[in-house]
């Protein structure tokens, strides 16, 4: 065995197959072949191929809804987290001692298991125990407690709050990361100019951030289009789908209906979907590399 | 102004860690009081006693090492190849990793379930190993090669006269030198395992196949929830967490910051 794979390695030609074959091959089992089995699971109905599935979801109300609540989600998402992000970036990329420091802190919320933020802001949010409740019926702003999850109006946003809590550190780091990359005679310079700090924001920080900007902004829009935990944690797709994504509805079908062919087909509602951001994504990615 | 943002973010946090001291009554006390009255490790004895808390510890850590083992195995491999070849089909190579990367993992749970159920692997370990290298497989492979790239062809050029194969110079020359990104990448790998939620959940059954994740999720839903085991049990499995990102944090941040940044 040993002695086949010297030979071949030593051919300039076949080395660099050898190399890269085995992930290739371990990801076209582990994930093209799923995908394509819930293809065609999704397409096969008791008497042949027919897309009935795919017309019943798309005629399915509870879909739409959850289409709808997986866009929100993930664009309000991404603005926090792009946001919040940014702003402490910012904040703390000229401490020069305490850095490090607050780096770390504020990746707190992100190092939690997945299952944790969604449990904390449960907790924090109770209907009767809750501390949110506490406070703001201490500062006056609400008369009675508020089931904030309960609600159908209130748990979407909530949700959301949660899931930027969680999120932001991810943009946060990378954004400090691309901060040190900026030459520091950019801003010398600008200051000789008599630039104020809000032109030397616009015109040199925001530009050397648009790299970075662009893969991350597309990385995190499909990690959140794809959310399930924090969903499936917090409010398990309720009150009456009012917090129902797309991740969490496939679930819904798979794992609590048994309906698994619905589920495959919704699966391959958001590959269609993620196509526009993935291939924006891979795009840019290879661009850069 | 940062320390005030640290406070508002870390408030969560400290609010959990302050829940898990107090007792049950205390926890039910309207309206809550900051600080315990009296501070308890009756959650975290309930926690240990009878539950297996133990056995779900070591049930994820055995499915994030193995999974992130195997992954650097064949991912290592791989991104030596894109780094430092050029051969017919790379950029498709480089294509089909990251869209490996950036694949929906909602849409791979039911055929993941499916074929798990065949084979005989739902509701094993084994199972979930193998479902957990759909995400670290593509990211450990890219990590490494952003990271192989940084270290300069010359070396393994100088090599190569000298008559070294190239598996040689891979195993001999260039991984000793990578080791500080298979570091950084292993322990990023090793997290995010720690920390799913979703394939665990649809992927088990049993006690005894169950992660620290699926244990927490399923306190939640007891009939009677008792809050301060919960935020026991969350930051018994945080804390490893935090610690490990004290400790080495610059070598975790290159591994986040990696694959979305140059250099």
């Amino acid at each position: 065995m040993s002695s086949k794979v010297r030979f071949s390695l030593s051919s300039e030609k076949a080395a660099p197959y050898v190399f890269v074959l085995p992930g290739v091959i371990a990801l076209a089992v582990l994930i093209v072949y799923p995908a394509a089995l819930a293809l065609v699971n999704s397409l096969q109905v008791p008497n042949g191929w027919s897309f009935e599935n795919y017309h019943n979801i798309l005629n399915d109300s509870v879909v739409w809804q959850a289409l709808w609540n997986t866009c929100i989600f993930a664009l309000f998402s991404v603005i926090g987290h792009y946001l919040l992000g940014l702003a402490i970036a910012l904040l703390i990329n000229h401490q020069i001692y305490m850095e490090s420091f607050f780096r770390v802190c504020f990746l707190i919320p992100w190092m939690f298991p997945a299952v944790v933020p969604g449990i904390i802001w449960m907790w924090m949010l109770h209907g009767q125990f809750g501390i949110i409740n506490a406070l703001l019926q201490g500062f006056g702003f609400i008369d009675r407690y508020v089931s904030w999850l309960g609600n159908p109006h209130t748990a979407l946003p909530m949700v959301i709050i949660a899931n930027i809590w969680r999120g932001f550190p991810i943009l946060m780091v990378t954004f400090l990361a691309g901060l040190q990359t900026i030459p520091e005679e950019l801003y010398d310079a600008a200051d000789v100019d008599g630039a104020g700090s809000l032109k030397k924001f616009w015109y040199i920080t925001l530009p050397h951030l648009r790299a970075v900007s662009i893969v991350m902004l597309l990385i995190d829009t499909i990690w959140q289009f794809n959310s399930f935990t924090i969903v499936q944690t917090m409010t398990q797709g309720g009150p009456g789908n009012t917090t129902q994504v797309l991740a969490t509805l496939i679930y819904k079908y798979a794992f609590n209906y048994n309906m698994y062919e619905v589920g495959s087909a919704l699966g391959i509602l958001l590959l269609i979907i993620m196509l526009i951001p993935g291939s924006l994504y891979v795009y840019n990615v290879v661009k850069n590399d | 102004m940062a320390l005030f943002l640290l406070g508002l973010v870390l408030f969560p946090f400290a609010w959990i860690v302050l829940t898990s001291f107090r007792s049950l009554g205390e926890a039910m006390t309207v309206p809550p009081r900051i600080l315990p009255t009296k501070w308890t490790v009756e959650a975290y004895k309930k926690l240990f006693g009878p539950r297996n808390f133990i056995s779900y510890i070591l049930n994820s850590i055995i499915v994030a090492g193995a999974s992130v083992a195997l992954g650097t195995l064949i991912g290592g491999l791989t991104a030596y190849g894109l780094s430092r070849f050029r051969f017919r089909g790379k950029l498709q190579t480089n294509v089909f990793i990251l869209i490996c990367l950036s694949f929906p993992g909602p849409l791979l749970v039911v055929p993941f379930f499916q074929i798990m159920v065949n084979v005989g692997l739902f509701d094993k370990i084994s199972g979930l190993i193998l479902a957990y290298l759909t995400f670290n497989l593509p990211f450990i492979t890219w990590t490494l090669k952003t990271y192989f790239d940084t270290i300069p062809k010359e070396i393994d050029e100088a090599a190569s006269i000298d008559g070294c194969s190239p598996f040689l110079i891979f195993w001999k020359i260039v991984n000793p030198l990578a080791r500080p990104g298979y570091v950084a990448t292993g322990i990023y790998a090793f997290l995010n395992s720690w920390n799913e939620y979703m394939f665990a959940l649809s992927l088990t059954k049993s006690e005894a196949s169950r992660t620290i994740p699926v244990a927490l999720g399923s306190l939640v839903g007891e009939f009677m929830t008792d809050w301060p085991v919960i935020m026991a049990g969350a930051v018994i499995a945080s804390v490893p967490v935090i610690i490990a990102f004290f400790f080495m944090q610059k070598q975790l941040i290159q591994g986040l910051t990696g694959g979305a940044l140059k250099g």
